[in-house]
């Protein structure tokens, strides 16, 4: 039996408005469900479990109506979906009355409910929201029956404001596959008997990585898991380590060398390394290289360090320069360095203005 | 610093002035307009320069003050100076534009020039600080009211290891303006836009989860059932109503219209066939004929006579045997004329019941002729009571009619007020279908304005970085300040206190160097003193700057004609004062013999250089 397990789709979101790659991530977004209906039918599998939030919000009727034609063109793979925080069901609602294909099975049930596929001998449980937060746990206690079939559990959540659960709190219940949703990055529990397969497609800029979904098969008592990428888009980070002789151009001829330009990446640009106290770089004019969704310049002013800390006690630069300095474990320290780099800056500033002027 | 010489080329009115500069206090004596005050501003402008309207309005001043009155070409001069043991040299050409600037230093061997930018002059040594402190002119020694600032950066700067590099307002300016350019990158409006899409956010999630429409679906599937039931029965009702009235028409056509009358028709037929009956049964056919009967009971009656009259005679004659016999006579015609009276009694009675009958038959079948027996009187009674349990059939029909409408409107009432529920429900579900898409579009704002919530947080963790350093080199320079603040007051006071032989206990500074002088332990403020003890009291406050200003190096002093406000003891003991306290050189510019008959008085050596 074959299986793709992949949750937080998140139809219908629209990340980055009013930047220019905004409208093809939306693209990207609308058509992932196409995109494993394909899957499925070249990989010829079974079973599609949806962890979750398939949906951005809770679904309209023509998405719905979208959704069931992806669905209907699947060749031979059933489905199992239930109702995240963000596409919660509420009684009445178009997705709540929504009638799928037969083969389109959405657990509707607020407490644990299961789907029985006897000809695998498998039951799907899972449940799912009513809300967008759910603080208890309707798994707390809950052992798949004893019955001889082999039990997956479909689950949405994982912080306090979403069912709280810690993925060992699972292993001795005896489920033979736990399909977690909601967290936007993969992980693997060490079990391998739980997974988290993120977001298809990335959802914002700090979402940087690769994206995709696990490919799963089980073969009598064997489970095997096996992550796909899956996503057309991605947030890289590049770092960059500045010197104080790097200047603007040159930042942006080695920037043009790395950055694809294909459109399938935004970059956020992490600047760190000293710069020239004297000539900082402009370094948010790098924002219009194209797909840089942001910069985040950590560099340090390169002065002389040594030089300043042989003046007398009693110098005003050397009293700043005690006064800020970051003790340890400070939770302040970040903002006192940038204090320290802001006065240092003033000052020595003030001196070479007015030495400028002497002149 | 010692001044050593000066050469006036052209100054204002002076020309070709030559003066040495030595030690101790030096008397530039000169008659009015004869260029004392001149020769000050002269010295001033060869310190500090002279440009032509650039720079500050003083120096304008300065320049304009000493423009030449004869030879512009020759504007300027030159001053010569020592400092911790060597000898300097400048010379400044005002009439170039820009000035021209010369700086030598002579030592052993020889002169040689120095690059003008580096004069080296004392730190702190600037216009300002020099005009309020070190040259006190004619219009009395008040201090600029600038000076609290400068001098708090002159402060910082000379605690600042005495390095004069450091422009503390400078530093704090540059702060505040990135400070500024930071706040301008902050778009408060979507903070308070998020906060306002915050709170409809909540509002509409609740609203679109009040009151839950679970019921609808239910209150929807009872609504059509008891629709249905109601649909249903006005059908039965309409079946009913048709066969009633069906059943009304075809016995109004019979003519059978009232029910009790025919119930009692019913009971007379019935008691006719009764009658009938029982007459048919008593009284077979072949009996004597009804005429035979009539006679038999006319003629009984006679006979009942003849015999009661044998009877009585026969009895009267004791002939018993005759008696007996017409006893027996008159028994026999009692029994006849008993019997045949009942029979026609019965008779009769047939008659009427047959006459009844007939009655009865042209009433409900006009066209039947009866015979006048029970058995048809039995039928009719019988039909008759058909017709009545068709009336009583169609009574209990319209009953039902009559109830099933009633159930009927009763539950078109319910159904009624359960589809205003409905409505009702279907409302709210609209509702919250739009507070649901009102929720997604709030969302999809919130999720619009993250960035540039995220770019306010990253410019308010600089501001906060620039607040704190803008709050650290404040305090610095506070506590700078205050550092120097109380050994500045402690001096003045005593300086105070001296040269006004302790009439005054000491003077008190403000943080923004206003002036009060103290006495008996009252505070007085400088617009209670009189003209003379506010110029001591400023001199001290000048003099206590001076040694904190320049502690190690004694500086010049200029005093132009300052002491008009001072009478000949306070001028006195101030003489008395510099002479034995001050270690620098004092340049007294006076118009008087006042300042010299006192030096002279009070035994205190000094120099004289006389202009004329």
């Amino acid at each position: 039996m074959r299986f793709i397990h992949t949750a937080d789709l998140h139809i219908g979101a629209r990340p980055d408005a009013g930047r220019p790659w905004a409208q093809a991530r939306a693209d990207a977004i609308r058509h992932s469900l196409e995109r494993f209906v394909d899957l499925c039918n070249q990989e010829a599998v079974d079973l599609l479990l949806i962890a979750g939030d398939l949906f951005h919000a809770p679904p309209t009727e023509a998405q719905l109506k979208e959704a069931d034609y992806q669905f209907k063109r699947l060749a031979a793979t059933q489905v199992v979906l239930i109702a995240g925080n963000h596409d919660y069901l509420r009684p009445g609602s178009a997705y709540s009355e929504h009638a799928f294909p037969p083969h389109v099975h959405l657990i509707r049930s607020a407490t644990p409910e299961s789907i029985h596929f006897p000809a695998w001998r498998l039951d799907v449980t899972g449940f799912s929201y009513y809300g967008e937060i759910r603080r208890d746990n309707p798994l707390a206690g809950y052992i798949p029956p004893q019955n001889g079939l082999r039990h997956f559990l479909l689950l949405h959540g994982g912080d306090a404001d979403h069912v709280p659960f810690n993925p060992s709190d699972f292993q001795a219940a005896g489920w033979d596959y736990i399909a977690l949703g909601h967290i936007h990055k993969p992980s693997l529990n060490q079990a391998g008997k739980a997974a988290m397969p993120g977001s298809p497609e990335p959802l914002d800029r700090t979402e940087s990585g690769s994206h995709g979904y696990y490919l799963g098969k089980l073969e009598g008592q064997s489970l095997s898991l096996d992550w796909r990428p899956f996503s057309r888009f991605s947030y890289t980070e590049l770092k960059i380590n500045v010197t104080p002789d790097t200047t603007l151009g040159a930042l942006e001829n080695l920037l043009k060398k790395r950055m694809k330009t294909d459109g399938s990446e935004v970059y956020r640009l992490r600047l760190s390394g000293r710069r020239d106290p004297d000539a900082p770089l402009e370094a948010q004019e790098l924002l219009r290289l194209g797909p840089v969704s942001d910069v985040l310049d950590e560099t340090r002013p390169d002065y002389p360090w040594e030089a300043l800390k042989e003046r007398p006690r009693q110098d005003m630069v050397r009293r700043v320069m005690d006064l800020l300095a970051p003790a340890e474990e400070d939770p302040e320290a970040p903002v006192k360095e940038k204090a320290l780099y802001y006065a240092l800056d003033a000052l020595l500033g003030s001196e070479k203005k007015k030495r400028e002027v002497l002149r | 610093m010692k001044l050593t010489r000066c050469h006036i080329y052209q100054f204002g009115k002076l020309k070709e002035v030559l003066c040495e500069f030595p030690d101790g206090i030096t008397l530039i004596q000169g008659k009015n307009e004869s260029g004392k005050s001149t020769l000050h501003t002269a010295l001033a402008a060869l310190i500090f320069g002279a440009e032509k309207s650039r720079g500050r309005a003083a120096k304008d001043s300065i320049y304009r003050a000493g423009l030449p009155w004869q030879d512009p070409q020759l504007y300027g001069g030159s001053l010569s100076w020592e400092r911790e043991g060597r000898h300097f040299t400048l010379e400044r050409d005002f009439a170039k534009n820009p000035p021209r600037l010369n700086v030598t230093e002579q030592d052993e061997a020889g002169s040689h020039e120095l690059p003008p930018e580096q004069l080296p002059w004392p730190p702190s040594f600037s216009p300002y600080l020099y005009f309020n402190t070190l040259s006190f002119r004619q219009q009395g020694s008040a201090v600029d009211g600038h000076l609290a600032q400068e001098l708090r950066s002159h402060i910082i700067n000379l605690q600042s290891s005495g390095s004069e590099t450091i422009d503390m307002g400078a530093a704090l300016t540059a702060l505040r303006e990135k400070k500024r350019e930071q706040q301008k990158q902050l778009q408060p409006e979507a903070e308070s836009r998020s906060r306002q899409l915050m709170l409809e956010l909540t509002e509409a999630q609740q609203l679109s989860f009040a009151g839950s429409a679970a019921d609808w679906d239910e209150d929807k599937a009872r609504l059509a059932r008891q629709e249905e039931e109601a649909r249903q029965l006005s059908e039965e009702r309409s079946r009913l109503s048709r066969e009633l009235k069906e059943g009304r028409r075809l016995l109004e056509e019979r003519g059978l219209l009232d029910p009790e009358k025919i119930n009692k028709d019913r009971e007379r037929a019935q008691v006719a066939a009764q009658a009938l009956e029982n007459y048919e049964e008593s009284y077979a056919p072949s009996q004597p004929s009804a005429g035979l009967i009539q006679l038999a009971s006319y003629l009984s009656l006679p006979f009942m006579l003849v015999f009661f009259w044998i009877v009585i005679n026969a009895i009267q004659t004791h002939r018993y045997p005759l008696a007996a016999l017409g006893a027996v006579g008159f028994f026999v015609s009692l029994f006849v004329s008993i019997r045949f009276s009942r029979k026609q009694d019965a008779q009769n009675a047939l008659k009427h019941n047959q006459k009844v009958l007939t009655q009865l038959f042209e009433k409900y079948a006009p066209h039947y002729e009866p015979e006048g027996i029970s058995e048809e009187a039995r039928e009719l009674s019988e039909y008759l009571e058909k017709v009545s349990e068709t009336f009583r059939y169609l009574e209990d029909k319209d009953e039902a009619v009559k109830q099933k409408t009633e159930t009927l409107s009763q539950m078109m009432d319910e159904n009624q007020s359960l589809g205003q529920n409905l409505e009702q429900n279907l409302s709210r579900r609209m509702e919250q279908e739009r507070w649901e898409l009102k929720v997604q579009a709030l969302r999809a704002e919130l999720d619009a304005l993250a960035p540039v919530l995220e770019n306010n947080r990253r410019a308010e963790e600089e501001i906060k970085a620039l607040d704190l350093a803008i709050n650290t080199l404040n305090s610095l320079a506070a506590n700078a300040y205050s550092d120097f603040g109380a050994p500045l007051t402690e001096r003045a006071s005593r300086i105070f206190a001296e040269i006004t032989g302790g009439r005054y206990q000491g003077l008190r500074v403000s943080n923004r160097l206003e002036l009060f002088a103290e006495q008996d332990h009252q505070l007085i403020a400088p617009e209670s003193l009189s003209g003379g003890t506010l110029e001591q009291l400023y001199f001290s406050f000048r003099m206590a700057m001076i040694q904190l200003l320049w502690p190690r190096e004694p500086m010049p002093l200029f005093f132009d004609d300052s002491f008009a406000f001072y009478d000949e003891e306070r001028l006195g003991s101030l003489l008395e004062w510099l002479h034995r306290h001050y270690p620098g050189q004092v340049l007294l510019f006076s118009c008087q013999d006042r300042e010299k008959d006192l030096l002279e008085e009070k035994q205190i050596p000094y120099h004289e250089i006389v202009l004329s």
